[in-house]
């Protein structure tokens, strides 16, 4: 039996317990899908990208970068840093087993912003040296 | 872990509902856009954010005319 207490459920989401994490983000690939309208999808997303800046929740992003520049993403996404954030860019493509990111993200703790490039890109660091901390991962 | 349901796109609605239901099975806490925004928010008392939150809201959730019956 569920049982009343003065104190929020430990599975509610705060900004202090969580990471976003976007994965396989893919803009160019909305026109493939079937299963919920392009339009109101993209509406969703900038719902979920608007959450992230206001209450400033950590993100994990990877790039799809294997033949395409990270920086008009990157631009995109500068919109809705509001503060200075550490970015810890990964250069590996399979960066989801690196030991770093996956201790960063089950803390939850973190307050980075971890991106992952492919090794073939240079990071635009100095475009947002002055948002945001860069450091490498590999 | 959750996953924002509806920030995800399948060729299928078929694909689409097994591929959650798959994430289903292992443990995954499904919810939406609209819930994260607010639970994020929690309450309205917290004024800091309420604004913002509220012109979101109003910018991209679904409007209440289409949200009605006709």
């Amino acid at each position: 039996m569920i049982k009343g207490v003065p104190a929020p459920d430990n599975t509610l989401l705060s900004s202090a317990n969580h990471v976003l994490m976007m994965i396989d983000h893919q803009s160019q690939m909305a026109f493939a899908a079937k299963s919920i309208d392009p339009v109101m999808l993209r509406n969703n997303i900038a719902l979920v990208a608007h959450a992230f800046a206001i209450f400033k929740s950590p993100l994990s992003s990877r790039l799809r970068s294997k033949n395409r520049s990270p920086v008009p993403y990157l631009m995109r996404l500068k919109r809705f840093i509001s503060m200075p954030r550490s970015l810890i860019a990964r250069l590996q493509t399979r960066g989801r087993i690196a030991a770093s990111w996956t201790a960063s993200i089950n803390t939850g703790k973190t307050k980075s912003l971890w991106l992952e490039f492919g090794p073939q890109f240079e990071l635009p660091v100095p475009r947002f040296r002055q948002s945001i901390k860069v450091s490498k991962c590999m | 872990m959750y996953v924002i349901a509806d920030d995800c796109g399948d060729f299928t609605d078929e694909t689409y509902e097994w591929a959650m239901e798959r994430m289903i099975q292992r443990g995954i806490r499904p919810m939406t856009s609209m819930q994260y925004l607010l639970e994020l928010q929690r309450d309205s008392a917290r004024v800091g954010t309420y604004e913002v939150v509220t012109d979101l809201v109003n910018k991209r959730g679904v409007p209440l005319e289409l949200a009605l019956p006709t």
